[in-house]
C-alpha cells in the first residue's frame, strides 16, 4: 500500500480534529457574535480556513453569473418577464435593482458584494477570523434571499450545495462535522432521485443527439447506472477510517465532478471539487455524535433539506414530468426535456391569435407552473385586453411520447398549489393523450 | 406491382409518422436529428430487468439511510475509530 500512498499528495498534511475547541463566551458585541456563530472553530482548523476559501470562490462564481443577469430587475418586473416561487408569488414587489442598459445599479450592488470579497481576502490574509466571518455574511444573505425569494430563476443545483455549506460552515456548531456530513448526505439524497430509466438505462443522455461525453452508446447505459450506487453506497465511504476506502470514494467523486462539467461547465465543479477535496482530503478524526441542543441548528437543517428533497416523493404523479415539488430538493438531471406550449389568445375585440414557444433543450425544466406564472402575469387580469386564454402544453421527458399535460380553456382562472398536486397537470396515469413521438434534442 | 421493401418517397409536405401512427413532432432546431426513444442492447437489458433493479437499488437506499443511522447512534456512544492513516511497514 505504501507505494499506493506515495502517489497520495495529502498523507503529508498530517491528521485534523472534527471535534471543535471548548471556548466560552467573550465580553461585548464581538465576544457575541464569535459565541453565536462559533468563530473559534473556524480559528482552531485549518480545513475550515481551507473551506472558507472554497466558498468564497463559490461565491465569486455566482456573482459572475448574476451581475449580468436581469431576472430581478424593474425592468423584467414591468415586462412580466420575471419568475417567483409558487409559495412567494409576488416576488416582483421587492425588485429595486436595473441592468444595464438600463441602469447602474445591479452592478453598483454587485461590485460592493465584489469589494467584500476583497476584503474577505484581505482578512483572511491577516488571519482576522472573526472579521472574514462578518464580511462572507451580507455575500450569504444576499444569496440565500435572491435564490429563495426573489426569483426562481437562480435553481442550478450547485446553488443549493454552496449555500447548505454556507449554512454550515456560518451558522451552525460543530461546523467541520456539519459540513462533512451535508455533503454525503445530499450525494445520498441526489441518488435517490435516480431510480429511473433516465439513469438506470441513460435514456436521458441517449437522447441527445450527442450522447453520453466520452462514452459510446452501448456502455453509457452502464456507466449511467453505477452513479447510483456511487452516490448511494460509496459516498458513505468519503467518512470510512480505512484509507483504501475512503481514497476510491475520493477519487471516484473528483472525476464525478470534473467529467460533470463536460457537460455543465464550470459551476458545478466549482461548488463541488473544492469542498471535496477540503473536507475529505486530508485524514480527519471524527468526533462523537453531537446529539446536543446547541448543535440544533445543524441537524434542524440536514432535516430540512431531507423533507424539502422528499416532498416530491409524496405527490401523486411522475414529478419529472410535472416538475411539481421538483425545486425543493436535488433534481440535477431528473430528466430530458422536450414541450410545446400553444397558447391562444381571445381578445376582448374578438380577434384571437395563437402562438407556439418550444423547448428543445434537455436541460431547460419544462415547468407547466413557470409558464402558467408568466402568463398571468402579462396577459390576465381586469386590465388585460384578453377576455381568456386557451392553453395546451405537450411534454415529453427521456425521448418517450409527448404527453398533452394541459388542455385548459381558461388559463388565467388556473390555480397553482406550490405543495400538492395539481389536477390541472395531467399525466399518462390521469389520462394524458400522446400527441406525438420526439426526434434526439440536445444540451444547451 | 411495387417492391413494399422500396421506401416511399415523401411528399413535400408530408408528416413522418411514428410506428404507433402519431407524427413526430420536431422542434426548430432539431430538424434532421434521428427519432429518440429507440433502445440499444444494453439498454434493452436493463429495460427487462428493470421490475428487479428499481426495488433492488430502493432497498439498497433504505439500508443505507438505515446504516447512516447506526453509525450516528454508535458514534454518540462510543468513541469513534481513529482517522484514516497509513503505515509505512504496511
Amino acid at each position: 500500500m505504501t507505494w499506493l500512498a506515495r502517489l497520495d499528495p495529502f498523507l503529508e498534511a498530517g491528521t485534523f480534529e472534527e471535534q471543535p475547541p471548548v471556548y466560552v463566551r467573550e465580553p461585548g458585541i464581538r465576544g457575541w457574535y464569535r459565541w453565536v456563530f462559533g468563530v473559534p472553530e473556524l480559528e482552531a482548523s485549518p480545513v475550515l480556513q481551507w473551506m472558507y476559501g472554497a466558498l468564497l470562490l463559490g461565491f465569486y462564481a455566482t456573482f459572475n453569473r448574476w451581475i449580468t443577469s436581469d431576472n430581478i430587475t424593474v425592468e423584467t418586473l414591468a415586462r412580466g418577464s420575471h419568475r417567483c416561487w409558487p409559495y412567494y408569488p409576488d416576488c416582483g414587489d421587492l425588485y429595486f435593482l436595473s441592468e444595464l442598459p438600463d441602469g447602474y445599479s445591479q452592478t453598483t450592488l454587485y461590485m460592493v458584494l465584489f469589494a467584500l470579497m476583497v476584503g474577505c481576502v484581505v482578512a483572511v490574509w491577516r488571519r482576522r477570523w472573526t472579521l472574514a466571518h462578518l464580511l462572507m455574511m451580507p455575500l450569504y444573505v444576499w444569496a440565500v434571499l435572491v435564490m429563495w425569494v426573489f426569483t426562481q430563476e437562480f435553481t442550478g443545483n450547485y446553488h443549493y450545495f454552496h449555500l447548505l455549506y454556507c449554512t454550515m460552515f456560518l451558522l451552525a456548531r460543530s461546523k467541520l462535522y456539519f459540513l462533512r456530513r451535508a455533503m454525503v448526505w445530499t450525494y445520498l439524497l441526489a441518488g435517490t432521485i435516480k431510480l429511473d430509466d433516465g439513469w438506470m438505462m441513460a435514456t436521458y443522455f441517449l437522447n441527445l443527439k450527442t450522447g453520453l461525453p466520452l462514452f459510446p452508446d452501448a456502455v453509457a447505459p452502464l456507466v449511467s447506472h453505477a452513479i447510483i450506487p456511487l452516490e448511494v453506497v460509496v459516498a458513505l465511504w468519503l467518512l470510512s477510517g480505512n484509507y483504501l476506502l475512503q481514497r476510491f470514494a475520493l477519487v471516484m467523486f473528483l472525476f464525478f465532478h470534473l467529467y460533470s462539467g463536460i457537460l455543465v461547465n464550470y459551476m458545478y465543479p466549482t461548488m463541488g471539487t473544492g469542498p471535496l477535496l477540503v473536507l475529505f482530503g486530508v485524514s480527519i478524526r471524527r468526533m462523537r455524535t453531537p446529539f446536543s441542543l446547541r448543535n440544533g441548528l445543524g441537524w434542524a437543517v440536514l432535516l430540512f433539506v431531507t423533507v424539502t428533497h422528499s416532498w416530491s416523493f409524496f405527490l401523486t404523479g411522475d414529478t419529472r414530468r410535472t416538475l411539481e415539488a421538483n425545486k425543493y430538493g436535488l433534481y440535477m438531471f431528473e430528466a430530458n426535456h422536450q414541450c410545446v406550449s400553444t397558447v391562444t389568445y381571445h381578445g376582448k375585440d374578438g380577434k384571437v391569435e395563437t402562438k407556439r414557444d418550444e423547448s428543445r433543450s434537455a436541460r431547460r425544466r419544462c415547468d407547466p407552473f413557470g409558464y402558467l406564472f408568466r402568463m398571468q402575469q402579462r396577459h390576465c387580469g381586469e386590465s388585460s385586453r384578453y377576455a381568456r386564454l386557451t392553453w395546451r402544453f405537450d411534454h415529453s421527458i427521456n425521448g418517450g411520447p409527448f404527453y398533452r399535460m394541459v388542455d385548459e380553456q381558461d388559463a388565467c382562472g388556473l390555480q397553482y398549489d406550490p405543495l400538492r398536486h395539481n389536477a390541472w397537470i395531467k399525466g399518462p396515469e390521469d389520462g394524458a393523450p400522446i400527441v406525438g413521438y420526439p426526434v434526439k434534442n440536445e444540451y444547451r | 406491382m411495387a417492391d413494399p421493401k422500396k421506401k416511399k418517397k415523401k411528399k413535400k409536405g408530408e408528416v413522418n409518422l411514428h410506428p404507433s401512427g402519431k407524427p413526430y413532432i420536431v422542434l426548430k432546431g432539431l430538424e434532421g436529428n434521428p427519432p429518440a426513444g429507440e433502445l440499444n442492447a444494453t439498454q434493452q437489458a436493463i429495460d427487462a430487468a428493470m421490475p428487479v433493479l428499481v426495488p433492488f437499488w430502493s432497498v439498497v437506499i433504505g439500508l443505507m439511510v438505515l446504516n447512516v443511522l447506526r453509525i450516528l447512534i454508535r458514534d454518540y456512544r462510543t468513541e469513534p475509530g481513529p482517522a484514516w492513516h497509513v503505515d509505512p511497514r504496511d
